[in-house]
Formats: C-alpha cells, structure tokens, sequence
C-alpha cells in the first residue's frame, strides 16, 4: 500500500510543481503571451512550420566591421528564423572578438567574421559612457563557459542563451536593453531598443 | 521491466517540463533536479524486478535515446551536419541535470565547454552509476548475517 502511494507520488509531483510553477511565471508575467511578444511570435511561426534559427548556411555577407567598439552589439539573421527577423547576436570584446552563446560551446568567445555566415547583419551602438560598456563587457567575459540553453528565462546567471548574455552585462550596469515584459529575450528586442543606435547593417 | 522503462520516461518527460519552468525561478531549478534524481533513484531501487542486470538494462533502454545523441554529437557525417542538432537535442533530454551542470567550473577544454563533455558522457555515467549501485544493493542484501 505504502508502495502505491510513494509510485502514484512521484508520477504526480512533478506535473503538479509544473503547474504551480506555470501558474506563477503566468502571474509575474501577464504581459507575456501578448501580441507581439517573443513567446506569441515563436507559437505562430511554429504553426506554420518555422522552428529553430532559420535556414542555417554560409550566406557571404560582406558588410564592414571596422569602426567597432567594445560594448557594441552584432546581430545576424537567417532567413525563416522562428522568434523574430534576428537569429542571433554577439557581444563585440575588442580586436576583433565577439563573446555570444552556442548550444555547444556555451558562452564563449570567437572571431567576428564568422558574421559573415549571416544572410543579414546589423551593428548597433549601445548609447552609454565608456566606463559601462567597458563593465559590460568585463561582466559577459567573466561569464565564459556559462551553459547556454535555448530558453534560458530572463532571471538567473547560471544558465544563458545568446541574448540573455549581453542583456544581463548590460542590466547589471543598469541599462535595460530589452524592458518589454517577455519571458525570454530575441535578438530583435535590442534592434528596437531606444537606447542603441545603428551603426549599419547589410543583407544578401 | 517494461513498467519500469515506462515509468523512467514518464517521470523524466515530466522532469524536464518542471525543470525547465524551475529556472525561471533561480534555486527552485536546483531544488527541482534533485528531487527528479531522487525519485529516478528510488525507481530504480524500489523496482519489483529481481536481478540487478534486468534494471540496468531497463536503466539502459531509458537511457539509448541519450545515447544515439551522445553518438550522434561527434559523428562526423558528410552532407548531413546532424552533429548540432543532436547536441541540441541532447541538451533538451538532459534538461533535468541542467541546472547541477550550471554549477561545474567554467574551464574549458579544446575550446570547448566542460558541460559539452559531460552531457556526452552523461548517458554512460548513469548506467555505470545504476549498475554499480544495484549491484551493490544487491551484495549487500545477500550478506549472510553474522
């Protein structure tokens, strides 16, 4: 009898803990699954068979990086990507190097012209002093080898994804880059923030 | 042993989903892994089947979906680059362990990360740990009392 109980327990436990826990972040966020928002885009690109980060390929992008500064922002797009027109984005360090996440690799650190696998690419200046962009980018490189994970939620800096990286270096300096109310953030969030500026971006 | 393979995945499926919402809530997502290890090991413990060597392999089957992943990670297959994808969907499978990886150094090994490595050998490590301790239950159990 004692059994039965402890097997009916431990296949409830977690369904129910799911349910609280959905009710909860639901609660916090009621703004969420909004019109618009990253969780209702993804749902309705899902729906029409758009899953993942696009159309993954070498698109020859030759758009011009020089004039970077540490602190800058790199996004990439591929087409059909399923939350948003970006794919991806990067943290630029320096000398050529760019701090991002991949699934594999984690936080960590590469070259900035693998960019140029993008079909489209968009560099955008954060509009703060030195001193914070400088802090910013101390704070993403401390958080090399981090896991990433694709729905790495807002809260939290054990675990990341590709935006949630830069989003939080740059919070912590207390600068929002992406103060929607949405669970997760897409590299879009930061093309259409008021407070980053184009620097240029080109397409294939 | 098919009751226990069944039980396994349903209470992992039903992990991940928890664990993945845990993290919304930074140390909930710790609380929740290892409640999911302790109820997968009292499954495995508390399961009807006698011989030790039927649980591992029900710990096995449960486990050869990671496998084929693992596999798949480091495969180098011409013209198809499923390397990514599988550890992508690796990833995913081991959701539930997530948040206890998020707390090993952050050392990297060849470039690469050293949770990349033990989410590769995660599926060998849990049959190796079930099989050792079934085995070890078992030797205790069958200690003639003194």
């Amino acid at each position: 009898m004692k059994k039965n109980i402890g097997d009916t327990v431990c296949i409830w436990v977690f369904p129910l803990l799911s349910l609280l826990l959905a009710a909860g972040i639901s609660l916090a966020n009621p703004q969420a699954f909004e019109k618009g928002s990253v969780a209702r885009i993804y749902v309705q690109n899902a729906f029409q068979g758009k899953t993942g980060y696009g159309c993954e390929g070498y698109y020859g992008n030759q758009i011009d990086f020089s004039g970077l500064e540490p602190g800058d922002l790199i996004l990439g797009s591929y087409p059909e990507c399923s939350y948003g027109h970006y794919s991806h984005a990067g943290l630029y360090l320096g000398k050529g190097e760019v701090l991002e996440g991949f699934v594999d690799m984690g936080v960590n650190i590469q070259n900035i012209e693998h960019y140029r696998q993008y079909a489209e690419v968009c560099l955008l200046r954060v509009t703060a002093d030195e001193k914070t962009k400088n802090r910013a980018v101390q704070y993403a490189r401390n958080h090399q080898g981090c896991i990433f994970y694709p729905l790495a939620f807002k809260p939290g800096d054990r675990i990341f994804n590709c935006t949630k990286i830069m989003w939080q270096a740059y919070k912590i300096q207390g600068l929002d880059l992406a103060p929607d109310p949405n669970l997760w953030i897409s590299p879009d969030c930061f093309r259409q923030n008021a407070n980053v500026e184009l620097i240029r971006e080109e397409s294939i | 042993m098919t009751r226990l393979v069944v039980r396994l995945f349903l209470i992992h499926i039903l992990g991940c989903i928890a664990v993945a919402l845990g993290m919304y809530y930074p140390g909930v997502d710790l609380a929740l892994s290892l409640l999911y290890m302790g109820i997968i090991i009292r499954e495995v413990i508390s399961s009807q089947i006698d011989l030790p060597r039927r649980r591992t392999l029900a710990v096995t089957i449960w486990q050869s979906p990671a496998l084929i992943l693992s596999f798949a990670s480091i495969a180098t297959i011409r013209g198809w680059g499923q390397a990514n994808y599988a550890f992508f969907m690796l990833e995913f499978f081991y959701t539930p362990f997530l948040p206890l990886l998020s707390l090993l150094a952050r050392i990297s090994v060849a470039n690469m990360p050293l949770y990349y490595y033990v989410l590769l050998g995660l599926p060998f490590l849990i049959i190796l740990f079930y099989g050792l301790l079934l085995n070890l239950i078992t030797k205790d159990l069958t200690k003639p009392i003194s």
